[in-house]
């Protein structure tokens, strides 16, 4: 239990009858960065303000660094965490009181308040706006000054809940690079929520999918994004092609195309085959199996296309560079997928 | 028709002349509302706001029964207080009956409720992820409050200025413990209320002419701290 700087378990969290949280359990190392990806209302928030103590949980026990969290606890807990909320929070003050409050509520020396405000204003490249009042800022400013204000602090734990949710690219990329550099530098263990997969992708060392208040995987991002254990989860990481298929001597049957199973499905009645709809190679000449375009929509660099084979209707995602203006609906196209693109789970 | 212009010339005459009893009456009915309002806003401003910090059982419902009280007859105000200040009353012995002291326990007990309910209120208009931040940046609950409650100050202030409002205005509860004794404890509204039973029509409408005057005063302050309030909302 000491080795985990965070241990939650069976946390649960309702609202009179409706269940925001299921019993949970999760484990989180020192040092590492978690990411939390799953859809809005999945619970991701409430889970962050349970871990900081400020939602009482409905149930279970959390242990943050070694110590349960509960009622008499919680203040000094809180205190070496800190949490950065989806939605900026500034106060009607400066800039520089709103980054101090965290310090003077834990009544510092003036001294060194105000010397840790500075110095983080100027790490964040704030300076010159240390006297500006805080409503003045733009969205991007603001949520530096809120972030600033959380680091002072300098949080052991920090809980980040989709920062880059309301920020335009140049600012999301900023803000991501200075989440890695406090990972780096002060070794801060960082849970962030998002519903970007992406996002967690770049910056997480595991990836938690939360969808309807449950934990549907925890795992490294590359397993999470190329190896889904459930159907959901599949669904969020951007599986688009999901067949529920009978297993009959050992392989699946999917359009008329045979594939093997892998040894551990071999008992399995019905599996999940799944392949991202990125992973599917059009082609006019040949190919595994061969089919029709029935849809044919051009979405930024991409074209999504819809292939009907035998009954069966792949999603298919390529290139507009590539693919030209060579399959449209109607067409007669070949799907080609390399092996390790087909990922089954057991269906149930 | 002639007796209220008469009224009204001599009114005006009153007022030029700072006529020695209609600035005191003046001063007293503005300095006894505004003692008892600040002492309402001293307690009430702190009650409101552990009613909107703390979940607690029963919550909604002491919220009604606050809101409920903004209506409060001033009589039933006046009754009250006479009652607990009567030379037999619990606080008899402090021989509070027919003092200015007694009129700003009731209005006290009047403009509270008006106070807390509106603190409520403005505390919960402001962002939940407020309350949240606080407490993520560690504050203790009076730390969380004195935070909040500045946020919110321009929606309480105005509170404030209504209950002043409220207050200065009011006359049943003042004439029942105050008594409307001349030089001591006749204000604004108990003196404009006798000076029209014994017909001195001129008094009373320059006293009432005082009493519109502060009560515009009133509506302005309100109107410009909820533009403010409204200000900082848009960002």
């Amino acid at each position: 239990m000491t080795e985990n700087i965070i241990e939650a378990v069976n946390i649960s969290k309702t609202y009179g009858k409706k269940t925001v949280i299921k019993p949970l359990n999760l484990s989180v190392r020192k040092g590492e960065i978690l990411a939390v990806i799953g859809p809005s209302g999945a619970g991701k928030s409430t889970l962050i303000r349970m871990l900081d103590g400020i939602e009482p949980m409905s149930s279970g026990d959390l242990f943050i660094f070694g110590q349960k969290l509960c009622k008499s606890s919680r203040y000094s807990l809180r205190g070496r965490m800190g949490v950065l909320f989806q939605k900026t929070v500034l106060f009607d003050r400066s800039v520089e009181e709103n980054i101090s409050l965290g310090l003077s509520y834990r009544h510092l020396p003036s001294a060194e308040i105000k010397s840790r405000t500075k110095d983080i204003l100027e790490r964040m490249g704030m300076s010159e706006y240390a006297k500006r009042s805080a409503k003045t800022l733009s969205g991007g400013e603001g949520q530096r000054v809120a972030f600033a204000r959380v680091l002072v602090t300098r949080p052991e734990i920090l809980f980040l809940d989709e920062p880059t949710a309301n920020l335009d690219p140049i600012a999301t990329a900023v803000l991501e690079e200075m989440i890695l550099k406090e990972n780096r530098e002060n070794k801060t263990t960082i849970i962030i929520n998002t519903h970007d997969q992406a996002q967690g992708q770049r910056l997480a060392d595991r990836i938690a999918v939360m969808i309807d208040g449950e934990f549907k995987q925890i795992d490294s991002a590359e397993d999470v994004i190329y190896h889904p254990k459930t159907e959901d989860a599949a669904r969020f990481v951007g599986f688009q092609n999901i067949f529920s298929l009978f297993v009959v001597n050992n392989s699946v049957n999917i359009g008329g195309y045979e594939i093997p199973l892998p040894s551990e499905f071999t008992c399995a009645e019905k599996v999940l085959m799944m392949i991202r709809a990125e992973d599917i190679i059009l082609s006019k000449e040949s190919g595994k199996l061969r089919g029709t375009v029935v849809s044919s929509v051009r979405r930024g660099a991409f074209i999504e296309a819809g292939v009907e084979v035998n009954g069966v209707m792949f999603r298919v995602s390529v290139k507009f560079r590539d693919a030209g203006n060579e399959f449209n609906a109607g067409d007669a196209v070949y799907l080609n997928w390399k092996d390790d693109a087909v990922h089954f789970i057991p269906s149930c | 028709m002639g007796e209220i212009a008469d009224g009204f010339i001599e009114a005006i005459q009153l007022l030029i002349t700072l006529d020695p009893e209609v600035t005191e009456i003046a001063f007293r009915s503005l300095s006894v509302s505004t003692i008892a309002t600040l002492i309402a806003a001293a307690i009430a401003i702190p009650l409101g706001s552990l009613i909107y910090f703390y979940d607690f059982k029963g919550k909604r419902a002491v919220i009604n029964l606050v809101q409920t009280l903004y209506a409060m007859p001033t009589v039933i105000v006046g009754l009250l207080v006479y009652l607990l200040v009567s030379y037999s009353g619990p606080l008899g012995s402090l021989r509070l009956l027919y003092t200015t002291n007694a009129m700003i326990i009731a209005q006290v007990i009047l403009v509270s409720p008006l106070i807390i309910g509106f603190t409520v209120a403005a505390l919960n208009s402001l962002d939940k992820e407020m309350k949240y931040t606080v407490l993520a940046l560690n504050a203790k609950t009076s730390q969380a409050l004195r935070t909040l409650v500045r946020e919110a100050k321009f929606a309480i202030l105005s509170a404030v200025v209504l209950a002043f409002g409220r207050a200065i205005a009011e006359v049943g509860a003042v004439m029942m413990v105050g008594g409307n004794i001349r030089h001591f404890t006749r204000t604004l509204t108990t003196a404009i209320t006798l000076n029209t039973s014994m017909g001195e029509f001129s008094t009373s409408i320059a006293l009432g002419i005082i009493l519109l005057a502060i009560a515009l005063i009133v509506n302005l302050g309100v109107n410009v701290l909820q533009h403010y309030n409204g200000g900082v909302k848009d960002d």
